[in-house]
């Protein structure tokens, strides 16, 4: 990311692209997003649905959802066509341009109009006002939760490249830099493994494919986990699957503060902290600042700390001498950070303090070196190349628009008996799965809703607040129905992150899919490489129907 | 009671094109006032419309107790509970009140808010914290600094500041 406090002095147009900024992060840049307008820069949304941050734009783009990649291929083709494109940038800094462009030459503004179904004017405007302008393109997480995200993902930093918007105060494109700022930071302290230590290297299991990959394993088998600070059911794809697995093992122990679904299936419940109990680092995906927290109350009765159950663990293996029993969280936490970092300034309330520039320029890019094996950005990824020979999948090296898995285009003989795409934004009001439990929560939320069309609802004899059953071959799931505008013609939305137990929980309806080119077949790997083989998990690929319950 | 105007010594700026509807505001003010689930002290509203090209748009209003200057829940009040207090607050005094509901139905904004004992609660204004010198809770709390509390003069002050940089940044 570019650092806030310089983009949002410089840019004179931001794209916000698939990323919900008002619902889901709202403390990391939407106050700096409102001074640069307050300023005068134009805002662009890219969002099917409606949005806080979207109803704040001067122009909302509302694409079929997955349709992504045609949105940014039909733009850089209109740039190009009318001589718009920074041709010194791309001599200087890119490789494969000519390819891209015989690509983007596919998508003329009235098939792109035809795929994403946004009016080909709009396209053409917001077109020329990204090309014209400084601009930046702050991108979510939205268009990357599909089998072709990677492709949307891509085509976007095209559209970047070819206007030459990068690397300099104002102009940038996220997603393009390799890892987080703080990455480079939380690695560089001294802890790391005991010289002599022989730590056997085992298989990765596909984050995507959990439920399916944790049963087969085999080399060994996993017989036992203990999990922390996250959920295992209620958060991943196809979760009655994860369940099934779950059910499997010999031992299961979950470090959580609430009973949910977890818990409902753990042999063993140890209280954990909350984060005001221990000590911490706060970083941030999307800022250039991190904070120490600082525990305001001791630990509430049996909790404890969760760096003090790994210790004790450790402990109890034989393993005293790298544990010491004195040791609090800070101890650990100077362990963890490098010995230069300042500690003091960097604790609430002195903190937050910015991150050392060595692991996060303010402008990323601004020497014009990208970490590629050619050093420039790579219109056609040569690293895709390399992967395609040691990996099966897609791995098409020039961004391309193909119709994602399990939706109207991608699957339509299943569109037909299940017409409704549904998506699950992240609520706003809970991090995840996480606070459901609150009474304060709840009377804000209140019940489990699922937004859909009144087009779609009236089809069906639907109503606000009529209590509906989504379903498809794989699971359903009751929630009360909001009809809105809010949401395209053929799509719902229902929030992500409700316990099963409780109703209303969207992954059950999930197949089990992984993102990105590369096939892992049944998700047990030797290795992978997030940033080539896939970034995200593709929540959004869900055909449902709908009907009155 | 006779009629009386009086020009408030505080109010609650709400920038409209700055509120997001994240409901922050809501709990600052339960966790400054200790209020349970039900009634709401303060509470954003969201409501979709279509603006002229048809566009779906959506727009957020933060609603409290406004302390009007002419406040028809006081001339409403038949036990004398609700008055004029300090800073031109609108005050209530909870032992008089009888959660009879006149405030409610003569209130513009809905802002009297009944609790289990179905007796009126509101909106203080953060008095002791403005006496203080501190902003309301839900201003401070608010991630896009989309309320500010004040005088009026403050306020206007304020909001003249920020349209003028605009337009001198608009012409830079």
């Amino acid at each position: 990311m570019q650092a806030a406090e310089v983009w949002s002095r410089h840019t004179e147009l931001v794209i916000m692209w698939g990323c919900n900024a008002t619902g889901a992060g709202i403390h990391q840049d939407v106050c700096y997003l409102f001074e640069a307008m307050e300023r005068g820069a134009r805002l662009i949304v890219v969002d099917p649905i409606v949005t806080a941050i979207a109803s704040k734009a001067d122009v909302h783009l509302r694409p079929r959802p997955s349709t992504d990649a045609a949105l940014a291929l039909g733009m850089i083709n209109h740039i190009v066509s009318l001589g718009l494109e920074d041709r010194d940038f791309i001599d200087r800094y890119t490789y494969g341009y000519e390819e891209l462009q015989a690509e983007a030459r596919k998508w003329t503004l009235e098939r792109t109009e035809q795929v994403t179904g946004v009016p080909a004017a709009l396209v053409a405007q917001v077109a020329e006002d990204y090309a014209t302008h400084r601009s930046m393109i702050e991108c979510g997480y939205g268009h990357q939760r599909y089998t072709n995200g990677h492709q949307a993902q891509q085509a976007i930093a095209a559209l970047a490249a070819v206007c030459g918007h990068l690397g300099q105060p104002g102009a940038h494109c996220n997603y393009m830099e390799v890892g987080a700022g703080y990455a480079g930071l939380l690695n560089s302290g001294k802890v790391q493994n005991p010289a002599g230590a022989q730590i056997k290297k085992s298989r990765l299991i596909n984050i995507s494919l959990f439920g399916q990959a944790m049963r087969e394993a085999v080399d060994p088998p996993i017989k036992g986990v203990i999990k922390w600070r996250g959920t295992m059911i209620t958060q991943h794809q196809d979760a009655r699957r994860v369940i099934e697995a779950v059910k499997k093992l010999d031992f299961l122990v979950s470090i959580d503060q609430f009973p949910y679904d977890d818990t409902d299936y753990s042999d063993l419940v140890l209280p954990a902290c909350t984060m005001y109990e221990q000590w911490g680092v706060h970083p941030s995906y999307r800022h250039q600042y991190l904070q120490l927290q600082v525990p305001v109350v001791d630990p509430q009765y049996e909790s404890m700390p969760d760096i003090d159950f790994w210790a004790e663990l450790g402990r109890r293996m034989g393993y005293g001498e790298y544990f010491p029993k004195d040791y609090t969280g800070l101890d650990w936490l100077k362990e963890l950070l490098p010995p230069d970092f300042p500690f003091e300034q960097a604790m609430h309330p002195n903190g937050p303090i910015r991150l050392p520039e060595r692991f996060c320029h303010p402008i990323p890019n601004w020497d014009g070196k990208y970490n590629t094996p050619t050093g420039k950005i790579e219109l056609h990824a040569t690293a895709y190349d390399e992967r395609a020979k040691r990996f099966p999948g897609e791995w098409d090296p020039v961004a391309r628009y193909v119709p994602s898995a399990e939706s109207a285009e991608g699957d339509p003989e299943l569109a037909r008996r299940y017409p409704l795409l549904l998506i699950s934004q992240h609520p706003g009001t809970r991090t995840h799965d996480q606070f459901l439990n609150l009474p304060y929560i709840k009377e804000i939320e209140g019940p489990p809703k699922a937004m859909l069309h009144p087009d779609d609802a009236a089809a069906r004899g639907i109503q606000e607040g009529d209590r509906i059953r989504i379903y498809n071959d794989r699971a359903e799931s009751f929630v009360l129905a909001h009809v809105t505008r809010k949401v395209l013609p053929a799509t719902m939305e229902l929030d992500s992150g409700n316990w099963i137990r409780e109703g209303g929980n969207v992954n059950q309806l999930i197949h089990q899919r992984v993102a990105g080119p590369r096939d892992v077949g049944h998700g047990v790997m030797e290795e992978y490489d997030f940033q080539l083989d896939g970034h995200t998990t593709p929540f959004f690929n869900l055909l449902v129907e709908v009907e009155k319950a | 009671m006779s009629r009386e105007s009086v020009r408030p010594e505080t109010m609650l700026l709400v920038d409209q094109s700055r509120c997001v509807g994240c409901h922050a505001c809501e709990t600052a003010c339960k966790m400054e006032n200790d209020v349970p689930p039900g009634p709401r002290w303060i509470e954003v509203v969201e409501h979709e419309t279509l603006d002229t090209a048809g566009n779906v748009v959506l727009t957020f209003l933060p609603l409290n107790c406004r302390h009007c200057g002419d406040a028809p829940c006081i001339r409403a009040c038949p036990t004398l509970a609700l008055t004029r207090g300090e800073l031109g607050l609108v005050n209530l005094a909870v032992e008089r009140c009888i959660g009879c509901g006149e405030c409610l139905f003569a209130c513009p904004f809905g802002a009297p808010q009944f609790g289990e004992d179905r007796i009126m609660q509101k909106c203080h204004g953060c008095l002791e914290r403005r006496s203080q010198g501190l902003p309301t809770a839900c201003e401070q709390l608010c991630p896009t600094q989309a309320l500010k509390s004040g005088t009026p003069r403050e306020l206007s002050h304020h909001a003249r500041g920020a349209r003028a940089a605009a337009v001198a940044s608009r012409q830079g």
